[in-house]
């Protein structure tokens, strides 16, 4: 799994779900069950989500509502998934999204 | 009851759970859709359920609020469908809701809609606001509230109103270091009597429990200031702030300093997320500072029939008239589908009106928490991105504007602004007010982006599974959905 030294996790007051891993950009990464895709990859010190299409510039998540489209990253090949919407599952496969993303062809 | 078509309601924060509350109450079926896991929407929103949240003894008096809200929801959530992880794609003025939940998407006719949308963070362009670490303060006072991680290390908090302060606390409390609030106008709020001015309302005790915990917390609040400019190659990591004409809110460009912050909250008062009214060709009006709002009757009713507004969502009231204004319109639709009379409707939805009038005495430090000055628009350069989603500068807006474009729609067309996957919602409010003093037009001459079906993402597959409902007790076609939730027994 792979070691980040940053776990920004607040640990008083709450017991958090299930530890899993999640697979970020081909790495393991420590999530728990309850966590938004953003929340797991913030705590690990990750607040990028993506590229931009037309200047190549990076974004990271920005309303946490759910509205504006920023912390949007590949989820199990689907492109354009909001990780602020989206809830981490054992195995999720996640990755930082160049562009418009690309869809695995089954 | 003869009509067994539902009564939908489009979103779960404080405005529809009080909807489906009084609507359930009043025996009429109900489907309650939220884009979020459970009911809540952003101010009342719940933990996961996977967490275990030991609660503190001493609840706020938000918190309390909440807390009953919630139970009175799962009182009668035996009589409402309520789907959560659903997104609304469109809402027409024949009453039909289009939903989408994962690789399902379904057609509702309704009986009647209460459209209970929320509001989002006003858009404010500046150079550096793109940048990762750069959130909204709604975001980030739920993210922490729920997810109970770090966004950051050291924030600078900016924007106007009386949620800055409150973020600060939380950041404070979690152990973020928070080098300041800066807060661009001079409120009434600020001043130590305001409670005698505002009258002894809940909203007024909550600014001031909050201010006492800011200087408690030793973080400064600076007046008539703003964030210039975030700087950092692939992350926030200083800002650069200054002062601000305090009539006009222009910026003071020889006052800034520069900090170092990895966090940079923004907060410029609210817009309402009209995307569905004005889908349903609902009439909307417009207020100087503070932007385009629903026009309603007293109980709610757009000038569509059979279709409501309520809450943030219709105008910026904030989460206690946005419950009374859920109950009312919940009550009125209930009567509207013949399940309750007209009697019965005035008897049950006396106490919630005049709650809603005893607040129209602050309704104008409503606004004041909320509105802005357009000096702001000054903090934009030209090589300032003021559509995040197409990347359009300012100087293509420019561009379009020296070509001949009059209003924002024609800005849109020229130079993709508004076409991204937000759908407008963070240019049009600031471009807008651009247009209307570059031009020196009014807010109804310029226009408004139109928003287009579907107004979220969805994909084909999931619009090839559509399903059409006619009729609330008709199960199968949710099957895709997680209808569990919060409140699965």
């Amino acid at each position: 799994m792979k070691t980040s030294e940053k776990d920004l996790r607040i640990n008083k007051g709450v017991i958090r779900g299930k530890e899993i891993e999640i697979i970020v950009d081909g790495e393991s990464v420590k999530a728990f069950e309850g966590e938004s895709v953003a929340a797991a990859l913030f705590a690990n010190g990750q607040r990028i989500s993506r590229s931009t299409t037309k200047e190549n510039s990076l974004r990271g998540m920005y309303c946490g509502i759910g509205m504006c489209f920023e912390c949007v990253m590949t989820i199990d090949n689907i492109p354009n998934t909001r990780t602020c919407q989206t809830f981490v599952r054992e195995g999720m496969f996640i990755e930082t999204q160049q562009a418009e993303g690309k869809w695995k062809t089954v | 009851m003869k009509n067994r078509k539902p009564i939908v309601i489009i979103g779960a924060g404080p405005a529809g759970m009080g909807a489906a509350i009084e609507a359930a109450r009043a025996g009429a079926s109900c489907i309650l859709i939220d884009e979020g896991r459970f009911p809540g929407g952003q101010v009342y929103r719940k933990n996961s359920k996977e967490f275990q949240v030991k609660e503190k003894e001493m609840l706020t008096a938000e918190q309390k609020r909440g807390k009953k809200l919630h139970e009175e929801l799962e009182e009668v959530s035996d009589k409402i469908k309520i789907l959560t992880s659903t997104s609304v794609l469109g809402v027409w003025k024949n009453r039909e809701v289009m939903w989408s939940s994962n690789d399902a998407s379904g057609v509702i006719e309704a009986e009647q809609i209460i459209i209970a949308t929320g509001a989002y963070e006003r858009p404010v362009p500046f150079p550096g606001w793109t940048l990762p670490g750069v959130m909204t303060v709604g975001g980030v006072k739920s993210f922490i509230k729920t997810m109970f991680i770090k966004p950051g290390e050291t924030a600078l908090i900016a924007g106007t109103g009386p949620l800055l302060i409150s973020t600060a606390n939380k950041l404070h409390d979690i152990g973020v270091n928070v080098l300041a609030v800066l807060e661009a106008g001079s409120p009434s709020w600020a001043s130590p009597d305001f409670i005698n001015q505002w009258g002894d309302a809940d909203f007024a005790h909550d600014i001031a429990a909050d201010l006492l915990e800011l200087k408690q917390n030793n973080i400064p609040i600076l007046f008539n200031h703003t964030v210039f400019k975030i700087n950092g190659k692939d992350e926030a990591e200083s800002v650069t702030y200054g002062a601000l004409n305090p009539e006009n809110w222009k910026p003071l460009e020889d006052t800034t300093k520069t900090v170092n912050a990895d966090l940079v909250a923004l907060g410029f008062g609210f817009v309402p997320n009209t995307e569905l009214t004005e889908l349903a060709e609902c009439k909307h009006e417009f207020y100087p500072g503070i932007g385009w709002t629903v026009i309603r009757d007293e109980w709610m009713q757009t000038s569509q029939q059979g279709i409501f507004a309520v809450g943030d969502g219709a105008r910026i009231s904030g989460a206690i008239i946005a419950e009374e204004e859920g109950r009312i319109a919940g009550i009125k639709a209930a009567q509207n589908c013949e399940a309750i009379q007209a009697v019965d409707a005035e008897k049950r939805s006396e106490k919630y009106f005049s709650r809603i009038h005893s607040f129209e005495k602050f309704r104008k430090h409503l606004n004041e928490v909320t509105s802005v000055k357009s000096g702001l628009l000054e903090l934009a350069t030209h090589k300032t991105l003021v559509c995040r989603c197409e990347e359009v500068r300012l100087s293509d807006v420019d561009k379009a504007i020296t070509e001949g474009a009059g209003d924002l729609q024609s800005v849109k067309l020229l130079t993709r602004l508004g076409m991204g996957a937000c759908q407008g919602k963070n240019c049009s409010p600031s471009m807008g007010m651009y247009l209307c003093e570059k031009l020196n037009k009014t807010a109804y001459q310029v226009g408004r982006i139109n928003p287009r079906p579907p107004v979220k993402p969805v994909t084909l597959g999931a619009l090839a599974n559509m399903t059409i409902t006619k009729d609330s007790h008709q199960n199968d076609s949710y099957d895709a959905i997680n209808t569990g939730g919060y409140y699965e027994k």
